[in-house]
């Protein structure tokens, strides 16, 4: 039997920190649409079942859009088993919109709750909503050896038990018959042997919403011999548009242009769609007297992408010796600036840096 | 420093050649493109190596100096300084890294290590760019230098000369950023930022409220759902008691009815009785009935058909009198047809006949006419075939006398054509007399035939008119002589006047006949089921007494009948048991009663769901109001951040203006007072016997006190800016170089002067002379 596991779609989310008004509105649109072409996907490729491992919405009160999409996929797909565990975000009531729950929805609670499923029923699917009292998390999870078990959180899990309420101890779940425990709350795919019979495995979130989830998202493909009791597992690339954080060193450069060029060279080397968003981060030393127009490179390169940024976060780099014996303002400038104890370097390399471009009448270049 | 000599192996123009120089003065006096600006580059190279090695190949220095002749490049340079001799030898490569640079003691004629990172640097103690604005005098850096104050130099000494005051406009760039972002400021950016940072968090605390009032919105929306619960409840149970009262009410509506069908049964059943008490015999069928009423019927309409069919006296006179004329029988139709055709075709067979008789004569005069034309013909061909015979005999015979020529021809053509001639007209002649034969008898043929048909006509005639004749004798009538036709048409008519009379008559002996059997018939039947004393009623009156009997009998049977039906079916229907058997419901309630409490309850119902209504529609927008808070808690978290990342630019930028600001006046300090010292001594030189002293105000613009009045120096004529700037430069030069002093290269930079100036100039050279080592480039002998 085949199931998907997705988590953190954040359904609804503002989207506002890399968008504007009218582009965060198309990407809401994108994560719903990529909601969508999961359970097209499920539908196609005979899926049983999809877990959501919580937070598919991304905030307590839910647009009308949301939760009637969300409603109508399930219903409209009556063959498909949707689990659904609410995380840290999601909206309590998204259901009280509508008449009543769908068979084919499951609900957890704040206690174990399983569910059977596939031909046999020999697999089990147990999740719990890490709201209340939590003391009994692990001592009451009562799981059938021989069944093929999965067990879904959404919760941040370390190997000591961290406080927090999004945490648990993985000690807590080795051992224990777990299969396949299907995690959310981390938003980049990350899968893990738990012990000598199972794994824990995030997803990740199926679409970026920022550079700080970047790189390929999707959702995990599990494909479940229930008799041999086997689970393969295995990572599916689906996002609609892929958020790109690229590291670019300038050592050596000295202006723009061969910034940009640098830059272009490890764009043109990488695999970028169309309408895909990058975030270059520019980094390595470069002089504090050489000129480096971070909007200028924006705006060169800008045009296939979506969202295109350049961080300067380069170290300036000063070579005091250079004007030691430079009897100019500048170089006065920067012997003044150097001589100043109560400045840490970096603070140093940016003032000069700065000074610099004042005296060549940049200042909001930089 | 001095410069001793220099050799140069290869370095643009010049291939392995040697200059040396002196103390003071040193003029090099060369037209223009023959090497002084080459010379000038050398030696700075040899001092400070190549300008603009990051540039593109063929903007470097080192490829612009490259020997022409394609010789080893590079040279030597001798120097001065420090009480010691140098040897600075270089050769250069396609690129930094391929330079060789070597320095020797010439003293010792060692290698040594005092000039070898930069000799420029290591002897003047100032970089290549700060050498070139200082040492390096021409006439280009003049022109636009000349209104540049002290300290503004000061702050370009590193840079393009043309871009003055890049320190105040950096001031101002800063001072602008700073303005901009001010947090103090209320068009500042960081004003603003905090601004709406502190709305967001206004908006956001509100947060709390709106989750509250939504609560406190569930809890009355639970609260009006329970009671419309209740009143659900309530309703149904109103519903129920209605229903029993109605069931009841219906009940009693049933048994009321069942006394009523009981009731009518039985009186339905006396009506019956009743009906059958007023006929003492036998009841007659309906089949009867109608049958009876049917001789009624038929008695009376026969009646009046015969009356119809009855003959008046006047046709009975008639009808006797063509009794008569019949007696003998009646004509036959076709008969009289016939004859009448006959009759018809008399007259016009008559006149025919007659024409007949005159055509045939008219025919045979005709005949006999055309016969005796023909002969008359025939004579006539006859007569001209004479002649024509006579002339050939003639002929012949002339010509048998041989009285003509032997050899002609024409007498045997002649005889030819007049013997054809007569023989033609002879045969003409016998054939017209045939015909005229045959036409004659033709003639008298058909005259002969024509007289035989006419007399059977005429036998024709006769007999038909006997006929007739005879005919008209059977009914009494005599045929006049010009028809009998309108005898016949009489007899005809007359015959059909009979025929229908007679008709007639059968008819109303048929219709009385048929009269008097249905009387007699319904008679019977009257006397069979009628009361024997009527009253001497008529036939009618008795039948219909009769008949209204009958069917109150039937009627009344029916309808009994009917009422059983009626009162069985609705005993099988009912449970008649239960119905005799209701009691009134408990509760003093009436039906109204009830509905007037479910209307209520429905009025109260309404008001709930109105009321529940408004307060999801609260609910609404309170979720709206609640996500609108959500979105702006993300939006202040960014903009939080953005408020970080802008204070510490702030904050740096602050740090930079302060530290600009610092470092120019440390500049100045360091170098201001000894430049307008040695400026002002320069000064004198150009102004010495005019009356004019110079100055250099706060900012170290140089000024001109006249009389009183102080002038600004970019008021002067170029002549004097450029004896200015050159004073302002040797007072750089004087200050800025500390225990080596320079040597100073003028590149021909006082072309434009005119000779007053000029002759300040060279007082200007030769007073510097006297401490620098000068090397004057010039293309000018009068300028030397």
């Amino acid at each position: 039997m085949k199931l998907i596991h997705t988590a953190d779609l954040h359904l609804d989310a503002e989207c506002s920190s890399n968008y504007s008004a009218d582009q965060a509105k198309i990407r809401r649109n994108e994560l719903l649409k990529t909601f969508l072409r999961i359970i097209q996907y499920a539908e196609e490729n005979a899926v049983g079942a999809i877990l959501i491992s919580g937070d598919l919405f991304d905030r307590k009160t839910v647009s009308k859009t949301a939760a009637n999409a969300v409603y109508q996929a399930v219903i409209r797909h009556p063959e498909i088993t949707f689990f659904y565990l609410r995380g840290n975000h999601d909206a309590k009531g998204f259901l009280e919109l509508f008449s009543g729950i769908p068979d084919n929805l499951k609900l957890f609670t704040e206690t174990w709750t399983t569910y059977p499923l596939g031909e046999t029923g020999r697999i089990r699917v147990t999740g719990r909503e890490l709201t209340g009292d939590r003391t009994d998390l692990y001592d009451t999870l009562a799981l059938t050896p021989d069944a093929v078990n999965i067990v879904m959180l959404h919760a941040e899990v370390s190997e000591t038990a961290k406080p927090g309420p999004e945490s648990v101890n993985l000690r807590g779940f080795r051992n224990r018959f777990i299969d396949y425990l299907a995690l959310g709350h981390y938003h980049a795919f990350r899968k893990e042997e738990l012990d000598s019979r199972g794994v824990y495995v995030y997803p990740g979130c199926p679409e970026g919403r920022g550079f700080d989830e970047s790189g390929e998202k999707g959702f995990v493909l599990l494909d479940i011999d229930e008799e041999e009791r086997i689970v393969d597992s295995y990572f599916v690339p689906f996002a609609l548009h892929v958020l790109h954080r690229i590291p670019v060193s300038v050592d050596g450069i000295t202006n723009t242009l061969d910034v940009i060029g640098r830059v272009r060279n490890v764009l043109d080397g990488m695999k970028i769609s169309d309408g895909d968003s990058a975030e270059v981060i520019l980094e390595g030393s470069y002089d504090a007297e050489d000129e480096l127009n971070t909007p200028l490179i924006e705006e060169t390169l800008k045009d296939r992408f979506t969202v295109f940024k350049v961080k300067d976060k380069t170290r300036v780099r000063v070579d005091y010796d250079r004007y030691a014996m430079d009897l100019s303002l500048k170089g006065e400038f920067i012997r003044t600036v150097r001589a100043k104890d109560d400045l840490s370097e970096e603070e140093k390399a940016m003032i000069i840096r700065a000074g610099l471009a004042a005296l060549r009448g940049e200042v909001d270049r930089e | 420093m001095k410069i001793l000599g220099c050799h140069i192996l290869g370095f643009g123009c010049y291939q392995d050649a040697s200059f040396t120089f002196e103390d003071g003065l040193n003029t090099v006096l060369r037209e223009n493109g023959t090497g002084k600006s080459t010379l000038q580059a050398f030696l700075r190279v040899m001092l400070y190596g190549f300008k603009n090695e990051t540039k593109k190949t063929k903007e470097r220095e080192r490829e612009l100096r490259r020997p022409w002749r394609g010789t080893a490049y590079g040279g030597t340079l001798d120097v001065e300084a420090s009480e010691k001799t140098y040897r600075i030898e270089r050769a250069f490569g396609s690129k930094a890294s391929e330079d060789r640079l070597l320095v020797f003691d010439l003293v010792t004629r060692n290698l040594t290590d005092d000039l070898t990172e930069t000799p420029g640097k290591a002897l003047f103690g100032v970089d290549s760019d700060t050498f070139e604005r200082t040492a390096f005098v021409s006439e280009e850096s003049i022109q636009t230098y000349v209104t540049d104050g002290v300290h503004a130099k000061l702050g370009n000494l590193s840079e393009d000369p043309a871009d003055v005051n890049r320190y105040e406009k950096a001031m101002k760039l800063l001072t602008d950023f700073l303005n901009r972002n001010s947090e103090a400021r209320s068009t500042g950016e960081l004003y603003q930022l905090n601004d709406r940072v502190a709305k967001a968090e206004q908006e956001t605390a509100s947060a709390g409220s709106v989750e509250k009032a939504l609560a406190e919105n569930a809890r009355v929306l639970n609260e009006l759902r329970k009671e419309e619960e209740k009143l659900g409840k309530e309703a149904d149970e109103l519903a129920e008691k209605q229903k029993i009262l109605s069931a009841y009410q219906s009940l009693s509506v049933e048994r009321a009815t069942y006394e009523e069908l009981k009731k009518a049964a039985e009186e339905r059943g006396n009506e019956v009785k009743a009906a059958r008490d007023a006929m003492p015999g036998e009841v007659p069928s309906g089949a009867e009935l109608k049958t009876a009423d049917d001789w009624l019927q038929e008695a009376e309409t026969c009646r009046k058909l015969a009356e119809n069919e009855r003959l008046s006296e006047a046709d009975e006179q008639l009808f006797a009198a063509y009794e008569e004329e019949f007696r003998n029988g009646e004509a036959d139709p076709e008969e009289a047809d016939r004859l009448l055709d006959v009759s018809g075709r008399l007259q016009q067979s008559r006149v025919e006949l007659r024409a007949k008789r005159n055509e045939r004569e008219r025919e045979k005069e005709t005949g006999e006419g055309q016969a005796a034309a023909i002969r008359k013909t025939a004579v006539r061909s006859f007569i001209f075939a004479a002649p024509a015979l006579a002339a050939f005999i003639i002929l012949l015979a002339v010509t048998l006398s041989g009285a003509l020529p032997g050899a002609a021809v024409w007498p045997y053509v002649l005889m030819g054509a007049l013997l054809l001639l007569a023989v033609g007209l002879a045969a003409f002649g016998m054939i017209s007399l045939k015909k005229a034969k045959q036409k004659a008898d033709r003639t008298v043929s058909a005259y002969m035939e024509s007289g035989e048909a006419l007399q059977k006509s005429e036998a024709g005639l006769q007999q038909a008119e006997e006929k007739l004749r005879s005919f008209l004798a059977l009914f009494g009538r005599v045929s006049p002589a010009d028809g009998a036709g309108k005898e016949i048409m009489e007899i005809l008519k007359d015959q059909n006047v009979h025929q229908k009379l007679q008709e007639k008559r059968k008819r109303f002996e048929k219709f009385e006949t048929m009269q008097t059997n249905a009387e007699r018939s319904l008679d019977a039947f009257l006397d069979r089921f009628s009361a024997p004393d009527d009253g001497g009623k008529d036939r009618e009156t008795r039948l219909r007494e009769l008949s209204e009997k009958v069917l109150r009998l039937k009627t009344s049977g029916e309808e009994m009948l009917r009422a059983k039906q009626t009162l069985q079916r609705f005993e099988l229907e009912q449970d008649i048991a239960a119905l005799e058997s209701i009691e009134r419901p408990e509760g003093a309630e009436t039906l109204e009663e009830l509905a007037e409490k479910q209307r209520e309850n429905r009025k109260r119902a309404e008001e709930l769901r109105t009321l529940s209504g408004k307060y999801e529609q609260e609910n609404e927008r309170l979720k709206e109001r609640l996500s609108d808070l959500e979105d702006e808690a993300g939006r202040l978290v960014g903009m939080r951040i953005e408020r970080v990342a802008l204070r510490e630019k702030v904050r740096i930028m602050e740090k930079t203006k302060t530290l600009l600001a610092e470092a120019r006046r440390s500049l100045s300090e360091k170098y201001a007072d000894p430049v307008q010292k040695s400026f002002e001594e320069y000064a004198k030189t150009i102004l010495d016997g005019t009356g004019l002293k110079f100055d250099l105000d706060a900012d170290g613009h140089a000024v001109i006190e006249d009389r009183g009045l102080i002038r600004s120096a970019d008021l002067f004529s170029s002549g004097y800016q450029t004896l200015t700037y050159f004073c302002l430069r040797l007072a750089l030069v004087d200050a800025m170089y500390g225990n080596e002093r320079p040597v100073i290269f003028l590149d021909d930079p006082f072309a434009e002067l005119d000779e007053p100036k000029l002759r300040k100039a060279k007082e200007l050279i030769s007073s510097a002379a006297e401490r620098y080592q000068i090397l004057y480039f010039t293309c000018h002998p009068s300028r030397v």
